[in-house]
């Protein structure tokens, strides 16, 4: 099995759920009113879920555009690791090099690390079946979000912090962590009403970086 | 404003797929620097949720989407899919909504 057929074998059902979280990106993104073009221009080059949500709060007037971009920078520092990490197998040329990094994902970086040496092949055909998958839902749920209308009657203005919920889940292990993000959680809330927008995220940002990782 | 993030959100994105391999013989991010943004990950996503649900101005207080993120971490504990978490979110809301 050549890598082209391996890397669409493992790499479908990724873009299928990547496609559904495509739809309820771009419907969210509707339902803040930025219409079909803008989330489908952003899902095909920043690439991003959680990017491109956190993106959103900012829209929405919950944050700052620079604490956002420095949340942005501090939610995909990874990919500058698997950039790293992949560096070896990717192509000579610069424009190649470059285009091979940009289908960098969590999945398409995982399912390039399986045969021990990282394989540039089943990289670019994971990475461009998910960016495809990514970027077609994104349009699909801005465009239905925009017929639908109002997103609170279906719920779909729940998907946002619900997102966030599940990423949380999945990046906390010890109780140490839990108890800090919750305390950070609510000392943004506090701080809300009192201090400019963005700058309670900023804050949080700025004293989790301090406090550093914890063994 | 849209595209001002737009723009500035995907030059981050790309910047740091595109950096690292195009800058693979120079030095990337101290690895220090690394661990503290990694370690910082949880809070700031307990941030988001946090103003996503009770950041609007005077209005701190459960409502129906508070009730559907609930559920959607029941969900995604459970089974793990973030499809089945988000699309329990929007349901239990949507319900919320009609009933309460």
């Amino acid at each position: 099995m050549n890598a082209v057929t391996r890397g669409i074998r493992r790499g479908l059902p990724f873009a299928c759920a990547d496609w559904l979280d495509g739809v309820a990106f771009g419907a969210v993104a509707a339902g803040f009113g930025l219409g079909v073009v803008a989330p489908t221009v952003l899902s095909a080059t920043a690439f991003s879920g959680t990017a491109q949500f956190a993106a959103l709060t900012v829209l929405g007037q919950h944050g700052g555009l620079v604490s956002v971009l420095v949340a942005v920078a501090a939610l995909n520092a990874r990919y500058v690791v698997y950039g790293l990490s992949v560096a070896p197998g990717l192509s000579r040329n610069r424009v190649k090099r470059s285009a091979q990094a940009q289908l960098l994902t969590d999945v398409s970086w995982a399912l390039s690390q399986e045969g021990g040496r990282p394989d540039a092949q089943v990289l670019t055909v994971v990475g461009l079946l998910e960016l495809l998958a990514w970027t077609t839902g994104t349009a699909a749920g801005a465009f239905a979000g925009n017929l639908v209308g109002n997103v609170g009657a279906y719920g779909i203005d729940a998907l946002l912090p619900a997102f966030f919920a599940c990423m949380l889940l999945d990046r906390t292990e010890s109780a140490g962590d839990v108890g800090f993000a919750a305390a950070a959680g609510c000392a943004a809330v506090f701080l809300t009403p009192i201090l400019p927008a963005g700058v309670p995220l900023a804050l949080v940002l700025a004293v989790a970086v301090a406090r550093g990782p914890r063994p | 404003m849209t595209w001002i993030v737009v723009a500035a959100v995907a030059t981050v994105c790309v910047a740091l797929r595109v950096g690292a391999p195009l800058l693979a013989h120079r030095r990337s991010l101290p690895p220090s620097v690394e661990r503290r943004l990694q370690a910082a990950i949880p809070a700031l996503l307990a941030t988001l949720v946090a103003l996503q649900l009770f950041g609007r101005r005077g209005d701190v207080g459960i409502d129906a989407r508070a009730v559907g993120t609930l559920a959607a971490v029941a969900v995604f504990l459970r089974r793990r899919s973030l499809v089945l978490a988000l699309v329990a979110a929007a349901a239990v809301t949507a319900a919320v909504r009609a009933f309460a």
